[in-house]
């Protein structure tokens, strides 16, 4: 065989790839609809209802005319296979890849979420970062249906608030894929998802009448946090208690409190954190926490001086005292109506003393429902912002 | 020059000169009816004489004063000499500074004409005496159009090498600097000028280039870019292996550099070999600023060359197969762009780079005059009314924009050039194969890259193989250290 005839057989050896196999899996992204959000409800027929929120694209380009996104439901007894019916009436391929949030509802979440886990685990589509969220109170579908006056997705709405409010806040805890799978598979913690739900009526919520005013109709609001035992859910926490939750997990990047019995008088703290202990001593289970935060202060009012490190101190011991108490009472809520530890103390105890938890492993909720958990707080106060006093002792005037 | 010595009847025609009729013959033979070419009859002593030349290539007026008035006042010592002895005095005495030389061989004789000498020949003389009146109008020396620097010397080369020998040997005042010449080009007979510095140099290098240069068989050498051809790789190469440049500071570099620069008469590139990937990347203007600012621009190449090369086939695999590695956000805005575009991924980006690429020929080759035409109707036609009918995506219009920038940063037009070949490839294997196929087609490249040698120089050094030393000009340019002058030294001051 000669040198032309050589080079012509490898032409073709290198083109066959191309001819044989190429653009098999090509899909133009005109052709196809975003999947931005999901809401998993238990189904009527089937044992799942799943309803997604695909994205119409051109409206983001500016024309407020349309709506963002269009919604539509299937049910079936898998979730794989709802996922491919869809076309059933909607035109367009579906990516699932950019799936930003997905809501549970509530009831389907009490029969547990483990028969849903594990389609979404498996893909390589879906990200592990897609937050998780449960519905309290309303179907978890008409919440991806309550529009919001800035023309975005509800999807891309809903993720954008949860950020936000957990840097001003902190009242939601991390709720993401990836932090199911590692709640399920930890020893000694408990799963606790994030919950929204809606305010305001949700009747032509869905409209784009309703964010023609100023005041929407409805619209969605975090609403604290589901607590599970494994992967069923048992009830929901307030958002004050959701915020010491996320404390004791040292999720909180900021938070802002207000003392009690001071009028007006508040700490924004920051650079929190949380240590548990637990361990048994002389038999008996032993579990304290210390928190430990720098902040500035908020807001005094007159019976506080800054002008002396005194003032600073008594803020913050009085600040505190106020997170001791309310960390106490979130614990101690949680031990009387839930039974379940959702704080990690247990994860600690496996950590630091393995052989003392895995001989209590077995029944630990229970160990952890009845032992009372000693906190301590330390706050350190660094600035006061641009005054140090309240106005009116700063000594002018008549 | 074959068909001449065949029309020459061999028998009954001697080669060398017999008399003044028969050199006049050969002339008419060898030269036609061509107007350029002067027989003029003179008297050198009582002898008749012959003076030839072509007006073109020589000094007229020069000519007129140095050759033809010492003839005039030309008075023989001894009338009995021989016509021999007549040229001979007559050089000797007069045209001393002429580097004159005598010819016997016709056929030589009317090649020095051809490069602008002028010959003297006298009835009964044996040969003919050659003088050197050879004068050409140059372009004077003007700031290089292709390779601009803000700061550093404005000179380029011109197309004519002395010019071009004499910018390098005033940047190198080295006596080890040698000039060799060769000429190629069966029919254009040009030129070619080896520079290199004596003794720094690899014998081996300079043994392959001459070799090259001597056995070639080109016919006529128009520019240097012929000469490059003769001097490329055996194997195919996708990238030049021969550097050019217009600035005498980028090729004085070269030579000190032990390399060895070509000067090709008639052309203002001048070629140094061997070139490895990073010279393509290297503007001489980076050593004249600040390091650091040097070591930017450089990055921003490397950079740029990997825009010029990737970006449009990562646009398509992005956009065609893996929409999942786009952030949600961006891939939202790419996706409302593309909303409503009638042609795929990979059309919409052929189009527009086709598009540019006949553009950019159009604003190369066309009259200076109409040039606004085409930035009219190539950014606003093309560009915003293609986006405004809705054919292509703004995305779309920034990838190819942002490409077409890119393949520009190259110092060296021809590397570009290149690199905006092998775009092509890479657009296709991303159409078809997606992210596989990039990774394909770079192992490929990098294969071949890691193959390719010029003149013995592995393409990829200093980085394959690596050598540290030589990283203080690779991607990061290192400032060197200064001799210490701080107390001590041969200096001192009180």
């Amino acid at each position: 065989m000669n040198k032309r005839n050589k080079l012509f057989l490898g032409i073709w050896i290198a083109a066959l790839p191309f001819l044989l196999s190429g653009c098999w899996d090509n899909v133009e992204l005109n052709k196809t609809s975003l999947i931005t959000g999901a809401a998993f409800e238990p189904g009527s027929n089937g044992k799942i209802r799943l309803t997604i929120e695909t994205m119409i694209a051109d409206q983001l380009e500016g024309n407020k005319d349309t709506v963002p996104s269009v919604l539509q439901s299937a049910e079936g007894n898998t979730l794989s296979e709802i996922l491919i019916r869809f076309n059933e009436s909607m035109d367009r391929t579906l990516l699932i890849s950019h799936v930003g949030v997905i809501i549970i509802d509530e009831r389907l979440a009490k029969q547990g979420l483990l028969h849903l886990l594990d389609p979404m685990q498996r893909t390589r589509f879906i990200r592990e970062d897609i937050l998780i969220l449960i519905s309290k109170d309303v179907p978890a579908s008409h919440l991806l249906k309550v529009l919001y006056p800035r023309g975005t997705l509800t999807s891309s709405k809903i993720t954008s608030q949860v950020k936000s409010y957990r840097i001003s806040y902190g009242g939601i805890p991390e709720s993401r894929l990836f932090d199911i799978s590692e709640a399920l598979l930890s020893e000694g913690r408990e799963l606790a998802l994030g919950a929204i739900s809606l305010k305001g009526s949700f009747k032509d919520a869905n409209t784009l009448q309703s964010i023609k005013s100023v005041t929407p109709k409805a619209s969605i609001v975090i609403a604290g946090t589901g607590v599970f035992s494994e992967d069923r859910l048992l009830g929901f926490l307030s958002l004050e208690d959701s915020r010491m939750l996320s404390l004791a997990r040292n999720q909180v990047k900021g938070t802002t409190i207000s003392i009690p019995n001071h009028d007006n008088t508040a700490i924004r703290l920051y650079h929190l954190h949380a240590s548990l202990h637990a361990e048994m001593e002389k038999g008996e289970l032993v579990m304290r926490m210390n928190l430990e935060g720098d902040g500035t202060v908020g807001s005094v009012d007159e019976s506080i001086r800054l002008t002396s490190i005194g003032g600073y101190e008594q803020l913050e011991r009085l600040g505190a005292e106020y997170l001791e108490k309310q960390m106490s009472a979130t614990i101690k809520g949680v031990q009387r109506r839930f039974g379940v530890d959702i704080f990690g103390f247990g994860e600690q105890m496996y950590r630091k003393q393995n052989a003392q938890f895995m001989s209590i492993s077995g029944n630990w909720n229970e160990r952890f429902a009845r032992t009372p958990v000693k906190v301590k707080a330390k706050i350190k106060l660094y600035r006061s912002e641009l005054k140090t006093n309240h106005i009116r002792n700063e000594g002018i005037g008549p | 020059m074959n068909e001449i010595d065949h029309a020459l009847p061999n028998d009954s025609y001697s080669s060398t000169i017999q008399s003044l009729g028969h050199l006049r013959a050969h002339l008419k033979l060898v030269f036609g009816n061509t107007d350029d070419l002067a027989v003029t009859a003179v008297r050198v002593g009582e002898q008749k004489g012959l003076l030839c030349y072509l007006e073109t290539m020589t000094n007229v007026p020069f000519m007129m004063d140095n050759i033809v008035k010492p003839l005039s006042h030309f008075s023989v010592n001894d009338p009995n000499g021989s016509a021999d002895a007549l040229l001979e005095e007559m050089n000797e005495k007069y045209y001393g500074g002429l580097s004159g030389t005598y010819i016997r061989d016709l056929k030589e004789f009317t090649q020095k004409l051809a490069v602008g000498q002028a010959g003297l020949a006298v009835e009964g003389a044996s040969f003919t005496l050659m003088l050197d009146v050879k004068q050409l109008d140059v372009r004077s020396v003007a700031e290089p159009t292709t390779q601009t620097v803000v700061r550093g010397p404005k000179d380029g080369f011109t197309e004519s090498a002395d010019t071009n020998m004499s910018l390098i040997r005033r940047r190198l005042v080295n006596e080890k600097l040698r000039f060799e010449k060769y000429t190629v080009g069966n029919q254009s007979q040009t030129s070619v000028y080896l520079a290199y510095i004596d003794g720094a140099l690899d014998v081996e290098l300079l043994r392959r280039i001459r070799a090259r240069l001597q056995t070639s068989l080109t016919s006529s050498v128009l520019d240097s870019g012929n000469i490059e051809e003769l001097l490329r790789p055996r194997e195919l190469s996708l990238f030049p292996t021969v550097y050019n440049s217009e600035r005498p500071d980028a090729v004085c570099a070269a030579i000190m550099e032990a390399k060895v620069a070509i000067i090709v008469n008639g052309s203002p590139f001048v070629l140094v070999v061997p070139a490895v990937m990073n010279d393509f990347f290297k503007s001489p203007e980076d050593h004249y600023q600040w390091f650091a600012f040097g070591t930017l621009t450089r990055v921003l190449r490397y950079l740029a060359f990997f825009f010029s090369l990737f970006v449009p086939s990562l646009y398509v695999a992005v956009t065609t197969f893996h929409a999942e590695l786009v952030p949600t956000v961006l891939l939202i805005s790419i996706l409302a762009q593309r909303e409503g575009i009638p042609f795929p991924a990979v059309i919409e980006i052929l189009l527009m780079e086709i598009t540019f690429e006949i553009l950019r020929e159009a604003g190369t080759r066309m009259p200076r005059v109409v040039g606004p035409a085409i930035s009219i109707v190539g950014a606003l036609v093309l560009g915003e009314a293609a986006v405004q009918a809705g054919i292509v995506s703004n995305i779309n219009v920034i990838v190819v924009a942002l490409t077409a920038i890119s393949g520009f940063v190259a110092p060296i037009f021809t590397f570009g050039a290149n690199v905006r070949l092998l775009r092509f490839g890479f657009i296709f294997l991303a159409a078809v194969l997606g992210f596989y196929g990039i990774i394909l087609g770079s192992a490929f490249l990098l294969i071949h890259l890691v193959r390719l040698h010029s003149y013995g120089v592995s393409y990829l050094s200093p980085f394959i193989p690596f050598r540290i030393r030589a990283q203080k000009d690779g991607i990061l340019i290192f400032q060197t250290p200064l001799p210490n002058d701080e107390g001590g030294g041969n200096g001192s001051h009180e």
